[in-house]
C-alpha cells in the first residue's frame, strides 16, 4: 500500500509541520501513545524538564488528543444483534444451499432478509399507532412464534406431536379488541416495555410478511382448533424467547418442514437432558467409560492424562479429546448446520460407541441415576437410539456450554457493581436481558459491563493531565 | 505523563490464545454459534461507532458493521489465531469501510461537480476555522457545540489518518496492531499518527485554553 501520508508533507495544508527547533514530533507522540521504550522515554522526560517550548507542545498535543474524548459513543439497539444474527444465519445457510446446488427458496429467504435490513434502518409512522398496536397486539405478543410458523399446519403437527404440551399461561393479549387496552394499561413497567420491544421487531419487518402474519392470525383464529393452536402457539413462543438469537435465526433459516422436524427434536432433547445431580453422575461415569471408545493411541494419552489429573482437570481432558474427535470428524460438531433432508436425529460421527453402550457399564450407569434419568434411558429403544443419548449427554455435560462456566469464563465481579450498571442500562436493554434465561442473561450482562469497563480504560488519557516534566 | 512501554509487538501476537475473545472465535470455528452471538454482543457499539466516525453515518455505519460480522462468520473455518481478536476484527473493518469510502468516491466523481463541499470530503484547517467562527472560542462552549467542533476536527483528517486514530484512540491498539490491522508498517503507523495529532492540535487550537466547557467552569 502506498504510504503518502508519510512521506509527503501535510497534504491538507501543504506545510511542512516540522519545526526544527524541537525535537522530533514523531518522538513525543510516540512518547504520549507509551510506545517508547524505557530510555527514549527517559531522554524525552528530560527534554521536557529541560525546555519549555517542549513542554507546552507535548501538554497542547495531548490536551488535543484528550478532546477527543467527546466524541460520540454507539449504543446499538438490541434488534440490531437480532438482524445481524438473522442476517448471517441465513447467508450462510445460503451458501450451503449453493454449494448443494438448491438455490430457489434460499434466494427468496435472502431477499426477504434484504428487506429486513432496510426496513430495520427505517423509521415508519402509523396514523394511530395505539390503535395499530392494540389491534396486532395477539400477534405482536407471539410475535417469534408467528414469525416461525409458515402455515396454520405447522402448528397443527406441532401441537399434535406433544412437544409443546402443557398449561400455557394466560394471555389476555387475546382478549377481545375492547378489553386490550384495559390489559395494556394493567401490565408493569417491564411488561410494558417488552411488548413495546416485540411492537418494535414486529414493525419493522417487510410489510409482505406483515400480511402474512396478520392472514395466518386470521385463519388460526377462525379455525375449529383454535383454543388448542393458540396455547401451542403461546407455550411455543415461551420457548423460543428462551433461545439464544442465533439458534431462533438457525431455525428461521430452515424451510417449514425441516424447522417442525427440529423443534420437535430439540423439546425431545430437552426432556431427556440430565438433572444436575444425574448429570454429576453421568460425568463421573463417562470419564471412565470415554477412553475406550477412543483410537488406541489417543486412549493410552488420555487414560495417562486423566490418572495424573485432578478431579476438575478430568473434564478438561475429555473435552479436549472430544474436541479432537470432531476436529478429525469422528464426531458431529455442536450446531453444525443440518444438511438438505436430514430432517432426523444427526448421525453420532464415525466413532464407535459400542464399549460404552455395552450392558455391563450401561447397568452400571443405570444403577447411579434418578428414577428420572433410568426412566430417559429405558425409552431408547435401540442401539442407535442409546449411542445418540449418550453423546447427547456428554454434549451436555462436555460441550460448550458447559466448558463456559470455568473455560471462558468472564473475571468475577463486584455484585454490587454489576446492580448499579443494570440500573443504569435503558430500559429497553434491561427488559431485552430480563426475558433471557438467568444464566444467558448473566452472562451478557457480564459480556455488556466488561465492554464498558473496557470503553472507559481506553478513554482514560494514557498519561492523564499532569504537568510534563512531574 | 505517558508511561513508557516496549511498543516492538502485541503481546496477543505472541500468545493469542491469551486473548479470551480469540478463544471465543475458536468455539465459534468449532461450530459453537452461541459464542458468536457473545462476540457480536462484545464488539458492535464498539465496531459501529468505530465506522460512524469513519463514514460519518450512523445507518450506514450499522450496515458495514453487519458487513464485517458476517465476513467473520463466513471466515470461521479458516480462522487461525495469529494476533488479537479485535485486531483481525479491525482489519476486516478496516477493508470493509476503505471499500465502501472508494465506491462512494467513485459514485461522487460521476456526479456533476458540485460548486459547494461535500459533508463526505474532509475538512481544511481553514474551513473548519470558518465554520467554527460562529461558535466563538472566547466564550464557554456546552457540551454539544464542543462535541461539534472535535467532530469537525476529526474530519480534518483523511481516512487513513482516521482509522489510525479511532483505533489508537477508541480501541487503545499499540502502533503494531494498527498497523496489521491496516496493512501498513508500525513506522508508517507512527508518522501517520504523528501528522494526524498535528492536524487535530492545529484545528482544536483555540479551544486548548480558552474554549472550556460550561460544566468544568461551573
Amino acid at each position: 500500500m502506498p504510504d503518502d501520508d508519510v512521506l509527503r508533507p501535510d497534504s491538507d495544508t501543504g506545510q511542512d509541520l516540522r519545526d526544527h527547533d524541537m525535537p522530533d514530533r514523531e518522538l513525543l507522540v510516540a512518547y504520549l501513545d507509551g510506545e517508547l521504550d524505557a530510555d527514549k522515554a527517559r531522554h524525552v522526560e528530560q527534554l521536557i524538564a529541560r525546555d519549555a517550548r517542549v513542554e507546552s507542545e507535548v501538554r497542547r498535543l495531548e490536551r488535543a488528543w484528550n478532546l477527543l474524548d467527546q466524541l460520540p459513543r454507539a449504543d446499538v439497539a438490541p434488534s440490531f444483534t437480532e438482524s445481524t444474527v438473522e442476517m448471517v444465519t441465513l447467508a450462510v445457510q445460503e451458501e450451503l444451499r449453493a454449494a448443494e446446488g438448491q438455490r430457489g427458496n434460499a434466494a427468496w429467504s435472502l431477499a426477504l432478509v434484504a428487506a429486513c435490513i432496510v426496513g430495520f434502518a427505517g423509521a415508519r409512522f402509523w396514523p394511530d399507532a395505539n390503535r395499530q398496536l392494540l389491534r396486532d397486539l395477539p400477534l405482536v405478543d407471539n410475535v417469534e412464534a408467528y414469525r416461525q410458523t409458515p402455515q396454520i399446519e405447522f402448528l397443527r403437527e406441532l401441537a399434535k406431536s406433544g412437544a409443546f404440551d402443557g398449561h400455557a399461561d394466560s394471555t389476555a393479549s387475546a382478549a377481545p379488541f375492547g378489553e386490550r387496552k384495559k390489559w395494556l394499561d394493567s401490565l408493569n413497567t417491564e411488561e410494558k416495555e417488552d411488548i413495546h420491544r416485540k411492537y418494535e421487531r414486529f414493525s419493522h419487518l417487510p410489510a409482505d410478511e406483515q400480511l402474512r402474519l396478520r392472514k395466518l392470525e386470521a385463519t388460526i383464529d377462525s379455525d375449529g382448533d383454535a383454543a388448542q393452536l393458540t396455547a401451542t402457539l403461546s407455550l411455543f413462543q415461551q420457548w423460543l424467547e428462551q433461545l439464544p438469537s442465533v439458534e431462533r435465526a438457525e431455525l428461521m433459516a430452515l424451510d417449514g418442514e425441516q424447522r417442525l422436524q427440529r423443534v420437535k427434536r430439540m423439546r425431545r432433547d430437552e426432556a431427556r437432558r440430565l438433572t444436575p445431580e444425574d448429570l454429576q453422575v453421568f460425568t463421573s461415569w463417562f470419564e471412565g467409560a470415554f477412553p475406550k471408545v477412543l483410537p488406541p493411541a489417543l486412549r493410552a494419552k488420555v487414560e495417562q492424562e486423566l490418572a495424573a489429573a485432578s478431579p476438575d482437570q478430568r473434564s478438561a481432558i475429555i473435552r479436549r479429546a472430544l474436541l479432537s474427535m470432531q476436529q478429525q470428524g469422528l464426531l458431529p460438531k455442536r450446531n453444525q448446520p443440518p444438511r438438505q433432508g436430514q430432517g432426523g436425529p444427526r448421525p453420532a460421527g464415525r466413532l464407535a460407541a459400542g464399549p460404552l453402550i455395552n450392558p455391563r457399564p450401561l447397568a452400571e450407569l443405570r444403577g447411579q441415576l434418578s428414577p428420572h434419568g433410568q426412566q430417559v434411558l429405558s425409552k431408547a429403544r435401540n442401539d442407535a437410539e442409546l449411542r445418540a443419548l449418550i453423546w447427547s449427554w456428554a454434549n451436555q455435560a462436555f460441550g460448550p456450554a458447559a466448558a463456559r462456566s470455568n473455560v471462558l469464563a468472564l473475571p468475577e465481579v463486584d455484585e454490587d457493581d454489576l446492580k448499579r450498571f443494570f440500573e443504569q442500562l435503558s430500559p429497553v436493554q434491561r427488559t431485552h436481558l430480563l426475558n433471557l434465561p438467568a444464566d444467558q442473561m448473566k452472562r451478557q450482562l457480564l459480556a455488556r459491563y466488561q465492554a464498558k469497563r473496557a470503553g472507559e480504560k481506553r478513554q482514560k488519557p494514557r498519561g492523564g493531565d499532569a504537568q510534563p516534566g512531574e | 505523563m505517558a508511561a513508557s512501554a516496549a511498543a516492538s509487538d502485541s503481546s496477543a501476537r505472541i500468545n493469542p490464545l491469551a486473548d479470551p475473545d480469540v478463544r471465543l472465535m475458536l468455539e465459534v470455528r468449532d461450530g459453537n454459534a452461541a459464542a458468536f452471538e457473545e462476540l457480536m454482543l462484545r464488539y458492535q457499539d464498539r465496531l459501529v461507532t468505530v465506522l460512524e466516525h469513519l463514514v460519518g453515518r450512523r445507518g450506514q455505519a450499522e450496515d458495514l458493521a453487519q458487513e464485517v460480522f458476517l465476513r467473520v462468520y463466513r471466515a470461521r473455518d479458516r480462522y487461525q489465531p495469529g494476533s488479537k481478536f479485535s485486531t483481525w476484527l479491525f482489519t476486516i473493518a478496516n477493508n470493509v469501510a476503505s471499500n465502501a469510502l472508494r465506491s462512494r468516491s467513485r459514485r461522487r466523481e460521476v456526479q456533476v461537480s458540485a460548486a459547494t463541499r461535500s459533508c463526505d470530503d474532509p475538512l481544511t484547517v481553514e474551513q473548519l476555522a470558518q465554520a467554527a467562527s460562529s461558535l466563538m472560542p472566547t466564550r464557554l462552549l456546552d457540551k454539544a457545540e464542543l462535541r461539534d467542533v472535535v467532530k469537525a476536527a476529526l474530519d480534518t483528517l483523511n481516512e487513513r489518518q482516521k482509522m489510525a486514530v479511532l483505533l489508537n484512540k477508541f480501541e487503545d491498539m499499540s502502533y503494531a496492531d494498527i498497523a496489521l490491522a491496516m496493512d501498513m508498517t508500525p513506522q508508517a503507523i507512527k508518522s501517520l499518527l504523528s501528522r494526524a495529532r498535528e492536524k487535530l492540535r492545529d484545528a482544536l487550537e483555540p479551544y486548548l485554553d480558552r474554549g472550556a466547557l460550561k460544566n468544568d467552569h461551573a
